[in-house]
């Protein structure tokens, strides 16, 4: 048992799980009550994750909240699960924002109710286990698993083109993932091979190097399932479909968590597993970020569709997180890691906005709309804060998460860090066109002139995201320090093999001022 | 000849499971003269009874390790695990078969005595090592499999395809039987540890003629499973043949061949392993292959198991190729849970039948899941876990078959077989698409509405979740049930 000496992670996983139970023995007609149980088990779940936050310890960067009960045992397969600097985040992240996505439904999903927000619970199980998973087992079968309720997600509950992008998203992953079953266990074989027992537990094949010349194909394997879910450019090409086509709830789940589970596999297994790999492939990774930024950037552009620009800016958002990671530097690291929490509640919050005007009007066409600013003005303040924490201003959680990274990259590629800020001026293009066309400018569509403003619901929320914009914006220690020590650990085992480029965390100070010298 | 001839009556007990099969159908042939036409369902029940108490005795005799009538069978764990599969899914298709017989107006004695001696062949298969007595039983449970495909005899397209099956099964049988001539002619001896014995001092020539009579002998065994070019028949035969047969095909006549084909392989022709793996590893590519692309034009779910049934065979043949424990492990453990959810899909294949077995179009399954949310949600799960996504049982053989091939040192076998696993998502979600995605059609779908199939899909649907959470046990079961 772990230090609270309660399965704390267990519970929080599949709380959600008996959530679903609960809600498949309510009568279908009785809609309301099913979404108001559905959002306690969600509400609670996310209390319940709290104490992970209070009683971590951030001074260590081995894994918490441990629990470790054998499962398959001829096999040496563990239903192991903990937390670490990493992955913390990711769990709150995940256990905070579904129950705001949930909130988010209660008007907009009007059929099928009932199977709505069951999958909803099983997706929150799904999620919650790839995080905490320390067993490649483990983590690939709730890899796999979650998949089942977001392909329901999309394809019940979607827009005209659903199945069609359903299928692109499920074949598109699963075909990324089969890749990676093999490579788990050519991973399991091999480090048999080396040590002599058989294991799946991370931690350990985490600390055992395998020879340079092995690691290749195992990184590209784990490299192009996490690609895909990421995604990265060119592995994108599912996403802006299953976002378009996906209910609002849908695309934020998908924009927030999801997405993230890819960014979190290069962390937990491409880094520390295949170090000189990673340090191979580092350049190749980072131009194909550039690339993702500059593309999803430009793309963006020219979107008539609201949800698809917001689509497409994802693409962006996330090159920088992939950027930051594959600098290889401890700013890099801590800068891509808050990218994510950042990028799910900015890119979260923009989707739950559009859902809004959507639930009104039955368009997301920008040009259906103009000079919303003077017909629901609150709306407009919402959406001005979430768009300026997408585009990096000074004061919102994006910058930090952007500046971070880009001192990272910079530390260690200045030629890309210098390419990939003007990333940033395209964002600003992009957004600020598309909030200028749909809230400034002349009321142009007579349908817009009754729209209402806000209502308490969607107060509620879209505050909350609205608290940690600021939060993270403003005083980000508190998310950087809990995961300091756990980035540093990574870090040396990323560089645990002597490869010629080598920056740890230490010698970042004599680079920046060799740097400045340079620039001097 | 000093074969000697005289068995005991100790001989008997390994044959135990087998001989209260054999009652059980004799027994349905006299009462069955005198039971009114009201009272035929009592046939069903009987053969329930012998089912079920096979199962009890091999239960029982699980962990024994017999052999009797001068080595010619042998009672193993690997052959009382096929026998378990076999009477499982027995069990299951008799219970689908007690209102399918009914309402098809054919609920006659014969169908459940051919069933039971059929059982009683494949059980004698699983359970030998001698190349004559696998070829006899091999033809006994033919004949019986022919018979049952046919057994709607008023509809055209079930005695067309028991002709088909037939014309091709006979066919094969010859190569079977040829190549077994060819193993007597170079080695004097049909045993198949005798002829490991002298295969393994045997001359390059001699090898040589033992890979062609192999190559004979798989012709025989890869029509009975369905492997890749000896396939053909499998989609007529199952969409033609009486669901619960179609059922009963997929799984139990396989569970016998699989197992008497790793007998034939690891045992008999364990010296020249490196050549049949070459071939296998040929073999297994294309039947995955062939059964999953062509699946994907399938409009007919018994049609379209039917390709899947060939493809999951590709897989099983995954794990004989990776010639290792692991490996004939993981295929026993694969047809275990096979059993369960390609039962479950059937069943609700025979849910949506109607009159002469016909409207099992995948597109009859419009808005199914929203009426019958509890049947759907199965089906939901039993596609999901044919395309092998957890936390399904599924996924857990797969895995284990294409780790096999990995420990192997096969890493383009699992490569092909996991990227053959996403083709095959591709129509096993066609169907869920069609059952939740389609726009909600008014008009009502007919269903088979009986009580016992509804049972049979939900316990199948349990049971593929509770085997893929904790196949703790039965992969345990399975490893350790492989002797040779």
């Amino acid at each position: 048992m772990n230090e609270l000496h309660f399965p704390i992670l267990t519970t929080i996983t599949f709380l959600p799980l008996v959530g679903a139970f609960i809600v498949a023995l309510i009568n279908e007609k009785n809609e309301n009550l099913i979404r108001y149980v559905t959002f306690g088990f969600l509400v609670l779940d996310f209390f319940v994750s709290l104490p992970l936050l209070f009683y971590f310890n951030p001074s260590t960067w081995h894994m918490q909240f441990v629990e470790r009960v054998p499962w398959i045992k001829s096999l040496g397969f563990q239903y192991y699960v903990g937390v670490d600097g990493i992955s913390l985040w990711l769990v709150l992240l995940t256990t905070f924002l579904t129950p705001l996505a949930q909130l988010s439904t209660w008007k907009a999903i009007d059929k099928k109710v009932k199977l709505f927000n069951i999958t909803i619970l099983l997706m929150q199980t799904g999620m919650l286990g790839v995080f905490i998973s320390l067993d490649m087992f483990l983590f690939y079968v709730f890899w796999e698993v979650q998949l089942i309720p977001m392909y329901l997600m999309i394809g019940i509950w979607g827009g005209p083109n659903r199945v069609f992008a359903t299928m692109k998203f499920f074949l598109y992953t699963f075909a990324g993932s089969v890749l990676m079953m093999v490579a788990i266990m050519a991973l399991y074989f091999l480090h048999h091979h080396f040590t002599g027992t058989y294991t799946t537990d991370i931690v350990k094949l985490m600390e055992t190097p395998l020879p340079h010349h092995l690691q290749l194909w195992l990184f590209l394997a784990f490299f192009l399932a996490f690609a895909i879910k990421v995604p990265m450019w060119p592995f994108h090409t599912w996403l802006p479909w299953a976002h378009v086509e996906a209910p609002t709830a849908g695309s934020v789940i998908l924009a927030g968590i999801l997405l993230k589970m890819g960014t979190y596999g290069f962390l937990r297994f491409n880094l520390p597993m295949f170090p000189d790999m990673s340090h191979a492939f580092a350049v190749l990774v980072i131009i194909l970020a550039i690339i993702g930024i500059f593309y999803g950037a430009f793309v963006a552009m020219v979107q008539p569709d609201i949800k698809k620009l917001v689509a497409y800016s994802s693409v962006s958002h996330l090159g920088y997180s992939m950027l930051g990671m594959f600098a290889l530097t401890q700013t890099g690291l801590e800068g891509s890691i808050l990218q994510m929490i950042n990028h799910g509640i900015s890119t979260g919050a923009l989707f739950l906005l559009v859902g809004i005007v959507y639930e009104r009007r039955h368009t997301r066409l920008i040009s259906e709309y103009g000079g919303l600013a003077y017909l629901v003005p609150v709306f407009a303040v919402f959406f001005m804060i979430f768009t300026l924490s997408s585009i990096a201003v000074p004061g919102t959680n994006g910058f930090i998460g952007e500046f971070m990274i880009l001192l990272g990259a910079f530390l260690r590629h200045p030629i890309y860090g210098i390419i990939v800020a003007f990333g940033g001026l395209f964002s600003a293009v992009y957004m600020l066109t598309m909030y200028k066309r749909v809230f400034f400018n002349k009321v142009t569509n007579p349908k817009n002139l009754g729209l209402p403003d806000m209502t308490i619901r969607e107060w509620l929320y879209l505050v909350p995201l609205l608290v940690f914009v600021f939060w993270i914006g403003i005083y980000p220690r508190t998310f950087l320090s809990k995961m300091r020590v756990s980035v540093e650990h990574l870090l040396k085992q990323v560089n645990r093999t002597t490869v010629s480029v080598n920056v740890s965390a230490h010698q970042e100070a004599s680079l920046i001022k060799t740097v400045v010298i340079k620039k001097g | 000849m000093n074969i000697a001839m005289v068995y005991s009556l100790k001989d008997l007990t390994a044959i135990v499971p087998e001989l209260i099969l054999t009652g059980f159908a004799f027994a349905i042939l006299l009462i069955d003269l005198w039971l009114p036409k009201k009272m035929k369902a009592l046939n069903g029940l009987l053969a329930l009874f012998g089912v079920v108490f096979s199962f009890a005795s091999v239960v029982v005799m699980y962990n024994s390790n017999l052999t009797a009538f001068n080595n010619m069978i042998v009672m193993d764990r690997a052959s009382n695990l096929a026998s378990v599969i076999m009477l499982l899914t027995a069990f299951v298709a008799i219970v689908m078969s007690f209102d399918f017989l009914k309402r098809e107006d054919v609920n006659l004695g014969e169908y459940y005595e051919v069933l039971l001696f059929s059982i009683v062949a494949m059980q004698i298969l699983a359970s030998t090592y001698n190349l004559i007595v696998m070829f006899i039983a091999v033809e006994t449970l033919s004949i019986g499999m022919y018979i049952l495909t046919g057994f709607l005899r008023n509809k055209d397209e079930s005695v067309e395809g028991a002709m088909k099956y037939f014309i091709l099964g006979s066919f094969a049988s010859t190569f079977l039987v040829l190549g077994i001539g060819l193993f007597y002619g170079l080695f004097g001896s049909v045993d198949l540890n005798t002829i490991k014995a002298s295969l393994s001092s045997a001359s390059n020539f001699y090898k040589y003629i033992a890979i062609l009579a192999f190559l004979f002998v798989f012709v025989g065994f890869g029509f009975k499973i369905a492997s890749f070019p000896f396939h053909s028949w499998t989609p007529d035969v199952y969409a033609s043949a009486p669901t619960p047969m179609s059922a009963f095909m997929s799984i139990a006549p396989k569970a016998a061949s699989f197992l008497a084909l790793l007998r034939f392989l690891v045992v008999g022709l364990g010296p020249i392993e490196i050549h049949w793996t070459k071939v296998l590893w040929i073999i297994a590519v294309l039947t995955m292959t062939f059964g999953n692309t062509v699946a994907l034009w399938q409009k007919d779910l018994k049609r379209l198991l039917g390709y899947s049934s060939i493809a999951h065979a590709g897989y099983m043949l995954v794990g004989i190729t990776a010639a290792n424990e692991l490996g004939y492990g993981s295929v026993m453990f694969y047809l275990f849970g096979y059993l369960f959810m390609n039962l479950g899909a059937f069943a609700v294949a025979e849910f949506i039948s109607q009159k002469e077995d016909r409207g099992t179009e995948i597109a009859n399954l419009k808005g199914f899941g929203y009426k019958y949310p509890l049947i759907g949600a199965a089906m939901l799960i039993f596609m999901f876990c044919l395309a092998g996504v957890p936390p399904t049982v599924g996924f857990v053989g797969k895995y284990y078959l294409f780790s096999a091939a990995v420990k192997a040192h096969l890493y383009w076998l699992a490569v092909i077989g996991v990227i053959n696993s996403a083709i095959s998502a591709y129509f096993y979600l066609g169907v869920i698409v069609t059952m939740y995605m389609k726009d909600d059609t008014e008009e009502k779908i007919e269903v088979f509405n009986s009580v016992p199939v509804k049972a049979v899909i939900l316990v199948m649907a349990i049971a593929v979740l509770y085997i893929g959470i904790f196949p703790s046990q039965f992969l345990d079961m399975a490893l350790k049930s492989i002797p040779f």
